[in-house]
């Protein structure tokens, strides 16, 4: 965890250096709806989710940057089939009881961006990220918990949206990302849709 | 300056709120826990032996929890009816002692004493219930509990995952050889762990112990 923290505070600095220069960066709140895999793994909604996102313009049209961000999904489910595990001796067992289902992804990427020309100070945009997606996955039946977790090659493309609004290139960014991350370690495919809502700078 | 310091606040902020807002909505329900084990070389016996008893697992010291045999009922006929259906009434015996509960007359199989002679049968089940209210565990699989006559704290308790301690209230089925006789060197072959059944609620304590009875029997299909 101190990692995440510390990554992540290496890439708002990033954003805070780059901020003084022709730059762009948001702060978001993210609602993740899982797909996939994950989508079986947990089904609900979540609505807990960060990330962060610098940029530097190349030219007025492109703009490279990095991207952290952070879903922490949930799921309670009851009635489920028993769980099976294998003891090393080839004894097999079996656990049931109400499943605690817990995901957090963390998306750590290198993004590259083109606006559309609008003529007006909103600025539409497209974009791809690359890079690594840690994921932490546990189940919790009773007092008994199954922990995995993995990094995954991940990309994510991304449409979205800056309108400004007062002074200093403040604006409102909205945004809309597919994640996918391959399967890695224990863990299955990673597979998730995201809508961003946050603050954006632009300078 | 301020700008930054506001940008970092701004986003510890969000992960201290985060990290703090996984729900709590656990009922006590939400703990209870079916966990069923069988051998790698797990055959299906034909005919049963139910010890007629609740074996109580307690430590020597005060640290365990008060118990009147309030659910051995509830353990003990559930057991049996789950036998019967399994193996028929003909295939299922109860093994009575002087100091068990009184199987009462109207059982539908064969009530063997100590003097009787005892007929042909494969493997018993003995129910038992732990009252220690913290057992640590430290072996790795697998190794099954010399229970109930040396109750092993130390012993394996299924899953291996992060499980430290058997938790109060967890009712033990164990299936295991040598039918007619109590020897701590017994094999276990099946083994059912039905935890979090003591409440202080009888009636909702009686329910949870018939419904994971009933699952342990349910979800391990291999018994029959």
């Amino acid at each position: 965890m101190k990692k995440i923290y510390i990554t992540a505070l290496l890439l708002i600095g990033m954003m805070i250096s780059a901020n003084a220069q022709h730059s762009y960066w948001s702060i978001n709140w993210d609602i993740a709806q899982p797909m996939g895999d994950a989508g079986d793994f947990i089904g609900k909604t979540s609505f807990r989710g960060i990330s962060a996102d610098g940029r530097y313009f190349v030219d007025n049209k492109l703009s490279v940057g990095g991207f952290f961000g952070w879903n922490t999904l949930y799921d309670k489910l009851e009635n489920q089939p028993p769980y099976e595990f294998q003891g090393e001796d080839g004894s097999i067992g079996h656990i049931s009881g109400t499943q605690f289902r817990y995901l957090n992804v963390f998306p750590v990427l290198v993004t590259a961006h083109y606006y559309v020309e609008t003529g007006g100070k909103i600025k539409p945009y497209a974009g791809m990220g690359i890079g690594t997606v840690y994921s932490e996955q546990r189940v919790d039946v009773g007092l008994s918990s199954i922990y995995s977790d993995s990094w995954a090659f991940g990309v994510q493309p991304e449409v979205g949206v800056y309108i400004p609004f007062g002074y200093n290139g403040t604006g409102i960014n909205l945004a809309v990302r597919y994640l996918y991350g391959t399967s890695a370690g224990d863990l299955n495919q990673l597979s998730m849709l995201n809508f961003a809502i946050g603050f954006g700078f632009m300078n | 300056m301020k700008k930054i310091m506001f940008k970092y606040f701004m986003l510890f902020t969000v992960m201290a709120l985060m990290t703090s807002c996984y729900p709590g909505d656990v009922s006590t329900e939400d703990l209870d826990t079916v966990t069923t084990l069988r051998t790698k070389d797990f055959q299906k016996p034909g005919k049963v032996v139910i010890w007629w008893g609740v074996h109580q697992i307690k430590g020597d010291d005060d640290d365990n929890i008060p118990y009147k045999g309030e659910l051995d009922d509830e353990i003990l006929n559930t057991t049996l009816d789950n036998l019967v259906a399994l193996y028929g009434q003909d295939n299922v015996y109860i093994m009575s002692g002087d100091d068990t509960p009184d199987p009462a007359p109207n059982k539908p199989v064969r009530v063997i004493t100590p003097n009787d002679v005892k007929p042909s049968a494969d493997v018993k089940i003995v129910p038992a219930i732990v009252l220690r209210k913290k057992i640590t565990i430290g072996y790795y699989p697998p190794y099954y509990p010399w229970y109930p006559w040396y109750p092993c704290w130390d012993c394996w308790y299924p899953p291996y995952y992060d499980v430290s301690s058997y938790d109060v209230g967890t009712v033990i089925l164990g299936m295991v050889n040598n039918p007619w006789e109590l020897d701590k060197e017994d094999d276990g072959e099946w083994l059912a762990f039905i935890r979090g059944l003591i409440s202080s609620n009888h009636s909702f304590n009686g329910s949870r112990t018939v419904d994971g009875i009933n699952k342990a029997f349910d979800q391990s299909p291999y018994l029959k």
